[in-house]
This record gives C-alpha cells, structure tokens and sequence, in this order.
C-alpha cells in the first residue's frame, strides 16, 4: 500500500492522553460507542443546494453541522481534440479558506477529485469529431473543517457535476461546432435516465481493532488504526483506495479482514449515500 | 437512516417552538407575547460592516465601529447597535470568547514555557496558567522551587485538558487563569465537547451532575463559560479499609491523582450516557438556546425518549419536548 498522505491534522494540538484513552476504549466496544452516538454506519447529516451560482454551469454547495462547508463551480469551455487528451479534460483546483494553495491538503484533494471522477467524465466531454469541452472544477473549502475534508468535498463535486448543463450541439458532427442560444435547451452532462453513469464518490473510513465507521471525525481518526478513502461508483464498485495518516494510539497497522471488510461495506454504504444524492439531485 | 441530505431550512427560532408550545399557557394575555409580535417589536437594529451607523457628530465612536471622514461612524463587524450615553459601540453577532474575571473555563494546553502554561481557552488570545497559580500535588501549601519547574510537564503537558478559573485580565484582553481549589485541574474520564461560547450560560453553578439513564451512573458536567464542555463520569470516592475519611486525608489522596493521565474503569452505559448528554448540549447549541442547568436536565431528560443521535431531525424533538417543559412547570 502506498504510504499515508500528510494531511494538516498533525498540525493541530494533540488530544489529552484521557481523552485518547476514553475515545479508543469507546470505540473498541461492541457495539461501539461513538462520541456523538451515532452508529458506524451512520453520516452526519448534510445540507446541501444546488445551482447557487448563475454563471457557472453548474454548482453546489454542501456544509456539514459542524460548520465545514464546500462550494464547486463548474466551468466549461470547447477545446479542440488532440488525441489521448481525455485526460487533459477535467481540471480541478481546490482552495483551502486560509492555506497556501500549495498546502499539503489542497493538493491531496485536488489529486483524489482528479484520479476519481476524471477518466470516465473526459468520455463524455465529445463535440462532434473534432472538438471537446474542457470542464474546470473550482472547490473552495471554506472554515478549517472540524474532520477530514473528502467526503464533503466528493460529494459537493458528484452534486454539481449532477446538475451541470451543457449548451446544445445544433451543428453536424464533422462541422465546427455550434450551439443553440436558448439555456432552456441545455442538455445536461448526467441526464437523469441513466442513474447508473452517475460519478463516482470517496468515502472516509476508519477502523479501530474490528470495527469499522464511516465519515468520522476528527478525534476519532485520532485513534484509529488506519484510516481510508475509499472512491467507489455507482454499481459499488471500489476504484480508488488512498491511505491517510492516523493517530498513533493503537500499535497501528490494520489487519487485511478489516480492509475486506471496509471494502464490503463502502459499496452497500456507497449505494445508500447515491441513492440520498439522487433525491437531492431531484429536489433541486 | 443512516446518509441523510436535505436543503437548507431556516434555523428554528424560540418564538416559534414558545408558539407551538402556546396551548399549555393560560389565557391572560401572556400568549401573544410569545407569537409572531414578539420578534418584530422588540426590534434590534443590526448593522453589517461597513454600513453607516450614524453621521451625526455628536456621538462617540466605541468598540466595532470606525470614523470615517466622509461617511462617519461606519461599523466593522456585524452586530447590534449599543449606546451607552454618547458612545456608540456595535457587539458582534457571533464572536470568540471575552474572558470576564471569575469566569469558569475548560482550556486546553497549546504550550508549556519555564515557569507557565499557555492554555487555549477558545478565545481570541491564549491564556495563561502560572506554576504559581496551581496546586501542587502533596500538600495545598508549598513553596514553588526549581525541582517543580524543572518537572512542569508532570503537571499538565500540550493537550492536556484542564478546567480553571480566570483570574485576572492582561491589558490585552487575554486572561491568566488558577486552579487552586479542588474543583479545578487536570481533567480524565471523559470527553469534551465544543460549542459556541454564547451557548452556555453564566449561572450560579457551572458544574453538574445528572443521573445518568439507563443503569449509568452518575455523570459530571462542566460547563465552560468559553462553550468547552467536559462531559465524564462523576469520581467515585474510595476509602481504603482501616483508615478513617478525614478531610485532610481526602484532600491528599485527591492530590496525589490530580495530575494523573490514567482514566478510571467507566461502564458501557455511562459512556453511552456520556454521548446523549454531548448530543443535548450540541442540539440546543444548534436551536439557539442557552445551556444552563435546568435546560440540560430537561433536555437529557426528554433524550432518553430518542434513540441513536441527536443530530438532525431527532435533535429539534428532543429540543421541542425540553422547552415544552421548561415552559410547562
């Protein structure tokens, strides 16, 4: 596996030995206990618009109770094709509310957006023969979350390209292309049809001895024996798996039934969490 | 339900919870205070910075404002408009902590100097915590000599969470804090919890115990003044056989555990219990309500009807039922 990415969690004031000890002990029990009693299984609950931003092309903004809040713009503009350039077709810049654009987050998360959702997005990002739309994908956090931005942020991101629209294609496809005038028009990059091609989602997970809980905070990535991001899709499928520095409470180091077990979860757990998306996608 | 998401609402207003809660009142006209009268006549002039609070140069300008040469007093935080005879002051809708002497804190240590302490207390300046300004471990009354400086991490190391009482106040704002008494120190067996400092009320008590639910125990809670809340199991007392409970004897016994870093044996259902009351404080916080001593029993009370986690929709019963009856006795 790949070594743990820094993140800025190390940078804060230590937890109180007690406070470690309460929190690991808790959380060995079964079933466990979590601080804010919630199950392992169980989100914070979320709030989430969409469409917030009239010149972008699609946009969401996503807070957690705590406080941490996530806006994405979406941003498109046609390109001509070169070849094996799907990938040059998504750019994603995030930015930390008051840290360096180069800080160590900013740039794991930039890096997790792009790996989980650029592949299969550069597919559908064809004009006619010859051209493409770039997307660009602005992500600004903002207040220093409470707990590990990337759920939060997969999620605003999977909302906003949901409910992004494209102008429509009115030329033929070897043409240069040329687009209708009426927004009422816009097709939209996900049609809501086909709930399957939806993008793919990053999960936070941590374990502590056999139990397993998603989104935790921060106390309890503190203790945890490791702590992952696990991206899955639509049909459960896990495509991503990222390591992330965990507190140094336990021995460390985590046994591979636990990863199988992280993994069995993240895809029922996965299907919840875009089965609540698609609501909210409808909603509006 | 495990994944929740919704659209954003608005936040939920005491006057609107006092509304559906109406029917227990009687009918003298106490009842329509409590409607939608309420929040439009008692209306506060909030101002958003940089707005204009006033251009008559008869007023002086105080903390939140500037004076503008064209403009005049102009505010520079969003807030509520005070007048204290000609000075015209603006006090911020949210802000960090103010430290007020005799104030009580639960701080966290950021760093530790020769011969102090610096302690995070959520405000907008850390606090300090002088060696002098502890008990020492063996005995209430000593001198402070070079060997305690030299071993000033065995008393509270970074991280360590304490609970203090503010002393006094620099010229700066910041505060200096002591622990000597017994009710303060170094804090274990339990778990903290944050909210905004304007959720906790100054009150007579700030600490207390609630019986825990459920065959817990006992369970403590400090309610910091900063919006630091210490949520653990009360200390049980042990008294060794062949030894008589004397007073002293208890304070030295106290002392020599004060420092320690080991937590005591706690029951599954008290920490359990632990996590409900974390989860009232949080839900009432979060409806805007203050947090005193009646409100926090109530509030567990009317928990213990809820299972699983006080976020969300369970949270607002939670805090409907507790003001329903406050209100009610």
């Amino acid at each position: 596996m790949a070594p743990p990415q820094a993140t800025n969690l190390t940078a804060t004031t230590p937890l109180s030995p007690a406070e470690l000890s309460y929190l690991r002990t808790s959380l060995l029990l079964s079933p466990p206990i979590r601080p804010d009693a919630r199950s392992p299984t169980t989100f914070r609950p979320l709030t989430a618009e969409l469409d917030i931003l009239p010149s972008t092309h699609g946009s969401s903004r996503i807070v957690w109770p705590d406080g941490g809040e996530c806006i994405v713009g979406i941003k498109a503009e046609v390109e001509k094709a070169v070849v094996d350039g799907q990938n040059k077709r998504v750019e994603v810049s995030v930015e930390v509310a008051g840290q360096r654009d180069d800080d160590p987050l900013a740039v794991f998360l930039t890096q997790s957006v792009l790996d989980t959702i650029a592949p299969r997005l550069g597919e559908r990002l064809n004009i006619g023969e010859r051209w493409n739309w770039k997307v660009y994908i602005d992500i600004l956090l903002l207040t220093p979350p409470i707990s590990h931005p990337s759920t939060l942020l997969s999620l605003g991101v999977n909302l906003a390209l949901r409910c992004t629209k494209l102008p429509l294609l009115i030329s033929a496809a070897e043409e240069d292309p040329l687009f209708s005038d009426d927004w009422d028009l816009a097709k939209p990059l996900y049609p809501s049809n086909t709930p399957s091609e939806v993008p793919a989602i990053s999960l936070l997970v941590a374990s502590v001895g056999e139990n397993v809980f998603f989104d935790p905070t921060r106390e309890e990535m503190s203790v945890a024996d490791c702590v992952l991001v696990v991206s899955v899709d639509y049909d459960g499928k896990v495509i991503a798996l990222r390591t992330l520095e965990s507190g140094s409470v336990g021995e460390g180091g985590v046994n591979r039934k636990v990863v199988a077990r992280i993994v069995s979860q993240c895809a029922e757990v996965g299907r919840e969490v875009f089965e609540g998306l698609e609501a909210i996608a409808k909603a509006g | 339900m495990p994944f929740a998401i919704t659209a954003p609402s608005l936040p939920p207003s005491l006057a609107s919870y006092a509304a559906l809660t109406s029917d227990n009142f009687d009918e003298d006209g106490d009842v329509s205070m409590t409607t939608e009268t309420k929040r439009t006549a008692g209306a506060v002039s909030i101002v958003t910075p940089g707005e204009t609070v006033t251009t008559d140069p008869q007023w002086m300008r105080g903390h939140g404002t500037y004076l503008d040469e064209n403009d005049g007093i102009v505010a520079t935080v969003a807030g509520q408009v005070m007048k204290v005879n000609k000075l015209l002051s603006v006090k911020a809708l949210r802000s960090r902590y103010q430290p007020e002497i005799g104030d009580l804190v639960v701080g966290r240590i950021v760093e530790v100097q020769t011969k102090r302490w610096k302690v995070d207390i959520a405000s907008h300046q850390t606090a300090v915590l002088l060696l002098s300004s502890i008990n020492l471990p063996g005995g209430i009354l000593r001198k402070r000599t070079s060997t305690d400086e030299l071993q000033i991490r065995t008393f509270f190391s970074e991280g360590d969470l304490l609970v203090a009482e503010v002393q006094s106040l620099f010229q700066d704002g910041s505060a200096s804090l002591h622990t000597r008494s017994l009710k303060y120190g170094k804090l274990r067996n339990g778990y903290l919890c944050r909210v905004s400092s304007r959720g906790i009320q100054r009150s007579r008590s700030q600490v207390l115990t609630l019986q825990g639910a459920f065959g817990a125990g006992e369970i403590d809670v400090v309610l910091g003044v900063n919006g630091m809340v210490w949520i653990s199991q009360k200390p049980i007392p042990v008294i060794k056989e062949g030894q008589t409970g004397s007073v002293t004897r208890l304070e030295e016994e106290a002392s020599e555990a004060i420092y320690s870093d080991k937590n005591d044996f706690i029951g599954e259902a008290t920490r359990r219990e632990i996590a409900r009351v974390g989860g009232c404080v949080k839900a009432l916080v979060r409806h805007n309500l203050r947090v005193d001593e009646e409100m926090l029993n109530v509030a567990y009370e009317a928990a213990c009807e809820e299972e699983g986690e006080l976020e969300g929709e369970a949270g607002r019963r939670v805090v409907e039922k507790a003001l329903g009856r406050r209100m009610g006795v």
